[in-house]
């Protein structure tokens, strides 16, 4: 069993922590499996691995650390200090931390709801949810640039309720890891929403029955029961969204471009930096540098993640 | 009388529904309502207002004629990049998650968990690499430039190494084996005609990947009438007279895009992918977790 | 017989002879030329690659009907607007990959003012020095070059010249100033806001708080914080009188500038254009923004009226620019000569520059105004005086703002407007203005220094 179910018994998670990656031992195949078929199978997935995969991250580490040529830009250490360096990664930082917690609660919280309700409502309710989810990148900012115009949005009076006479005053720069924040909450959240919709659904139903005749009622059996059930779920849409998050690009450069570059510059996000010191100043050696920062970043909050969620058991 | 506490918390739990429900689908609802109306009409009507089906035609021709059918163009791009770059990414996903989950080899638990990190690497802040790569081995500029970043879909592995590994059941490997099966045997005729829902899901995630990533296609196209529908978008906001100021000073013979032009346009543009959403998210759930169904 | 035949022939008129040789030779003559250019048409089967901007659409139908036998591609791309950045990262890209003839540009039509200064210099070099191939007199007749020269070559030439003017709503400012003149000095101007402040709420003098307001307010004034004085090496003073007195002066009147932008859905709905009274604007914002109907909801044209701007805080007679565009010729071409052609033929032709249903601005070659200004008449009040203004002001375009690897727009944009349109003063901006530019300039390589 390898799948982060919703119920595994108690007793083999523990018997899972076992191991460096929790890895149980398994039954071995029979004999007589070949054992070079396997590189047959995995052999176009392997050469794209190595391609695009491997060797341009051994490229990009090349890049950061090699000293760069005579007015190629500043050296690995020196691009910590660019005076654009901090507050993109400030500003990555924010909407992250805006995002991933407001995406946790709200999914969490409207996938329970909604489970209670009977499956031909909930139906009707995930699909209009998970609508938004076609909509991506440039798509979904030329949207939102009507939805952040109090001249023009049908959200106004909730602009109008916070202040907002103009568009200016919305994107104020405080405002914007809210803004890519909510942006992505609304393309994303509805995608997630079905998935744990499904995780919740392989709940057997005597569990949730026999709490039930315990007397719990229905709040008291979507967090004591259901949630911790799907546990491993949301750490594993934290661990995706989170790798997602770091790479924020297109909205932030859209939004830019269509607002007159007011309260957002061209290097507002660390990925942006990286793209804008190569193309504006040929200093590839920075941008592979910000590249392996952002790469570094991504995977240690995402292994410490997986290391405290026990999500991935490998088999 | 007090509202009885169960029906009061039910009340509360709609509410909080309907408010994103209103959250979710309302920039939809005003997206396709938008094109039936002129830029005038548009800032001053009510959102929710229709506007009249003949601007809709009106529209929609300005926009797809637009500077030589670009859109169209753009939309063959996507297309292509998209499909084949789908095509490529189920070609080597389906075989190699197998390969993962139900063989035996050398370095097979060190694949897994190689492709457990790359997944949750930022595949954004490797494209400059990736870029400085595809020129130095001379495909930058061609089509495999997208295509094959496009099929490199590690998650798309571990989907299928979850899934073979949870709908197959190992006697009935072991059997054909003892039985005398090649292993190509086996993958074709056991796993493969259960593979049909792996297939549909890594397909549809792939795709919408695909289709949506911006910065790849950003460095990776030489040419402006290579651009996928993305980085098209882009380009007509720079012709939309409302983002770009410059387009005041036109000549009065000069057509110029307006907000309800660029509207349609986005709606064009999600069109391919709403419809598989629409067809998908049954197929996503079911896909998604025939393993955790099986014990 | 022989005798009379040749007769005949001697008595044939001289000039008949003399008609006959100039017509064979003219024929010869034309069929040469007409030989020429065929050959050359044939002869250059690579195309000269133009990237053009929505905006220049009636351009490119203009040029295809004068030159029929042309062989370019018309590539539309966004125009780098609002320096989107397009331009740059296409170039540095192929500077990387490779410049591929009939594939990358020959010919770029440019919204982003600074850019031949960021394209033209290292790490760049991609513009060609067009003084081989445009004639000194077309050259010296193109006004607004001082963001083309650069290190004493020319990368480019200017489309249309954006001079500032100060537009006047004639109707309001005869109801709210009787009797009096629109002002000549900033003092006058602050001072006219402070009265409409007070008697008249919701009425305005100027829009603040744009990407472009160091352009409409500093630049008019000389202040000295984007002039480039040697290579690499920026003049960069925001605490000079020259940018302090204007700044001040605006502040003292922050009240009567709107923040509303124009062309933004706020300018629109608020029917702002209707409730100004005057405005610093350059010469095509005449026609573009003060239209009624509903695209714009001005208040018409005709009670619109181009006056000279305050003269600087110092007292010179300058103004500031808002826009113009930039064409250039890349120098990876391999056909400068048609490239240059070209570009000189869209800079200078009349058919083009001086038909306002192709172009809505005052044309940047001088001897295609006159046409273009008449086709004014009818349209703005006070007509021959405000077409005298516009023509003056063209000429008045202060030449101490350099095209630098950085967009002072931009900068301004991101980091000072924001404050503004919460309520900041500009007095406060200048500092992070002038700080933001060092940056900018620093991080580029450059040198920055506060006094020359």
């Amino acid at each position: 069993m390898t799948l982060p179910s919703a119920t595994a018994a108690p007793g083999e998670r523990a018997r899972a922590r076992r191991g460096s990656r929790g890895e149980r031992t398994r039954e071995r195949p029979p004999a007589g499996t070949s054992r070079t078929a396997g590189y047959f199978f995995v052999a176009l997935y392997v050469g794209l691995l190595l391609l695009l995969g491997i060797v341009p991250v051994v490229y990009a580490i090349y890049l950061a650390l090699s000293p760069p040529a005579a007015n190629g830009g500043p050296d690995f250490i020196s691009t910590f200090s660019d005076y654009r360096f901090v507050p993109a990664f400030e500003h990555v930082v924010e909407f992250m931390a805006f995002w991933l917690v407001s995406q946790t609660v709200l999914v969490v919280a409207l996938v329970l709801m909604l489970h209670n309700l009977t499956s031909r409502v909930g139906a009707v309710y995930r699909f209009l949810f998970y609508i938004p989810g076609a909509l991506a990148g440039a798509a979904s900012v030329i949207v939102w640039l009507f939805m952040l115009d109090p001249s023009a949005s049908p959200f106004a009076f909730v602009l109008h309720w916070f202040g907002y006479a103009q568009f200016n005053n919305t994107i104020a720069p405080a405002n914007l890891p809210v803004i890519f924040a909510i942006m992505a909450f609304w393309t994303g959240a509805g995608g997630w929403i079905v998935v744990m919709y499904g995780a919740l659904n392989n709940i057997p139903h005597e569990l949730l029955e026999s709490a039930q005749m315990d007397g719990a009622n229905a709040f008291h059996t979507a967090l004591r029961i259901k949630l911790p059930l799907i546990r491993k779920w949301v750490v594993y849409m934290l661990v995706l969204s989170f790798a997602g998050g770091t790479q924020l690009f297109v909205e932030p450069a859209v939004l830019g471009t269509a607002s007159l570059g007011v309260g957002i510059s061209k290097f507002w996000s660390p990925n942006q930096l990286a793209w804008f010191v190569a193309s504006q100043y040929s200093y590839y050696n920075q941008a592979a540098a910000i590249s392996v920062d952002l790469l570094v970043f991504g995977l240690v909050v995402a292994a410490v993640l997986v290391w405290r969620g026990r999500l991935f058991e490998v088999e | 009388m007090a509202i009885p506490r169960r029906y009061f918390f039910r009340l509360v739990v709609l509410a909080i529904l309907l408010v994103f429900t209103a959250f979710f689908f309302v920039p939809i609802v005003w997206l396709f309502l938008a094109p039936t109306k002129t830029d005038g009409q548009l800032l001053t009507h009510s959102p929710f207002a229709f506007g009249s089906f003949g601007t809709v035609a009106h529209t929609f021709h300005k926009i797809v004629t637009y500077n030589g059918h670009s859109l169209l163009i753009w939309l063959k791009n996507s297309a292509i990049y998209s499909f084949g770059g789908t095509a490529l990414a189920i070609l080597a996903a389906i075989p190699a998650g197998y390969g993962l989950a139900l063989t035996q080899f050398i370095g097979r638990r060190a694949l897994l968990a190689i492709t457990l990190v790359v997944m949750i690497m930022p595949a954004t802040a490797l494209v400059l690499p990736l870029f400085l790569e595809m020129d130095k081995i001379g495909l930058y500029g061609t089509i495999w430039a997208l295509i094959l970043p496009f099929g490199f879909f590690p998650f798309g592995v571990y989907l299928a190494y979850i899934y073979f590994s949870s709908t197959i059941p190992k006697d009935l490997l072991a059997a054909a084996r003892i039985d005398g099966a090649g292993e190509w045997r086996v993958f074709r005729y056991i796993a493969l005609p259960l593979a049909r829902p792996i297939v549909a899901l890594v397909g549809f995630f792939a795709l919408v990947a695909s289709w949506n990533n911006f910065f790849l296609p950003f460095v990776m196209t030489y040419d402006n009438s290579k651009y996928p529908l993305q980085i098209g978008l882009q380009q007509l906001i720079g012709s939309t007279a409302s983002f770009n100021p410059a387009n005041y000073s036109a000549g009065s013979s000069v057509v110029v895009l307006h907000r309800p032009d660029l509207a349609m346009a986005v709606i064009i543009a999600i069109a391919p992918v709403l419809i598989v959403f629409l067809f998908a998210q049954r197929a996503l759930v079911s896909g998604m977790l025939a393993g955790a169904t099986k014990e | 017989m022989k005798s009379s035949i040749s007769r005949k022939f001697r008595a044939l008129p001289l000039g008949a002879c003399v008609a006959i040789v100039a017509v064979v030779a003219a024929g010869a003559a034309t069929g040469s030329a007409a030989g020429a250019s065929a050959a050359s048409a044939k002869a250059s089967s690579t195309p000269l690659v133009v990237w053009y901007d929505a905006a220049r659409a009636a351009y490119v139908k203009v040029y295809k009907a004068t030159h029929p036998h042309a062989n370019v591609k018309w590539v539309l791309y966004s125009g780098d607007n609002n320096g989107d950045g397009t331009l740059q990262s296409k170039f540095s890209l192929y500077n990387r990959v490779g410049w591929k003839a009939g594939v990358s540009p020959d010919v770029v039509f440019d919204e982003e003012n600074y850019e031949a200064g960021w394209l033209g210099l290292p790490p760049f070099n991609d513009l060609l020095d067009l003084t081989p191939y445009i004639s000194k007199s077309v050259l010296n007749n193109i006004e607004g070059m001082s963001l083309c020269t650069i290190n004493g070559k020319v990368l480019c030439t200017r489309n249309d010249n954006a001079a500032n003017v100060l537009w006047v709503n004639t109707d309001l400012f005869a109801k709210f100033f009787p009797g009096q003149q629109p002002p000549t000095t900033w003092d006058q101007y602050a001072a006219d806001g402070q009265s409409l402040i007070k008697n008249h709420p919701g009425y305005y003098i100027g829009e603040f708080g744009q990407p472009w307001d160091a352009e409409t307010y500093l630049w008019g004034n000389e202040c000295p914080i984007n002039q480039a004085i040697g290579l690499q090496k920026l003049l960069s003073n925001p605490a000079s009188p020259n940018c302090t007195k204007i700044a001040s002066l605006i502040d003292s009147a922050l009240g009567a500038f709107t923040h509303d932008g124009p062309f933004t859905t706020a300018w629109v709905s608020n029917k702002t254009a209707q409730h100004m009274v005057m405005d610093v604007g350059a010469i095509w914002q005449g026609t573009a923004i003060y239209p009624s109907g509903s695209g714009s909801n001005g208040p018409g044209t005709n009670v619109m009226a181009a006056y000279p701007t305050p003269a600087a805080t110092n007292g010179a007679h300058v103004t500031g620019a808002i826009g113009g565009g930039l064409w250039m010729v890349t120098s990876h071409t391999t056909q400068p000569k048609a490239a240059a052609a070209l570009v000189a033929y869209m800079t200078t032709s009349p058919k083009i520059q001086s038909d306002p249903t192709v172009t809505q601005g005052l044309p940047a070659y001088k001897p295609d105004q006159d046409k273009w200004l008449s086709s004014l008449n009818g349209v703005f009040a006070n007509p021959t005086e405000t077409i005298a203004t516009i023509k003056q002001a063209a000429s008045q375009i202060w030449g101490g703002w350099s095209a630098v690897p950085w967009s002072v727009e931009s900068i301004f944009g991101n980091t000072v407007t924001p404050g503004l349109v919460a309520g900041g003063t500009f007095t406060s901006a200048l500092a992070t203005l002038g700080g933001n530019i060092k940056s900018a300039a620093q991080s580029a390589g450059w040198q920055v220094v506060s006094n020359k």
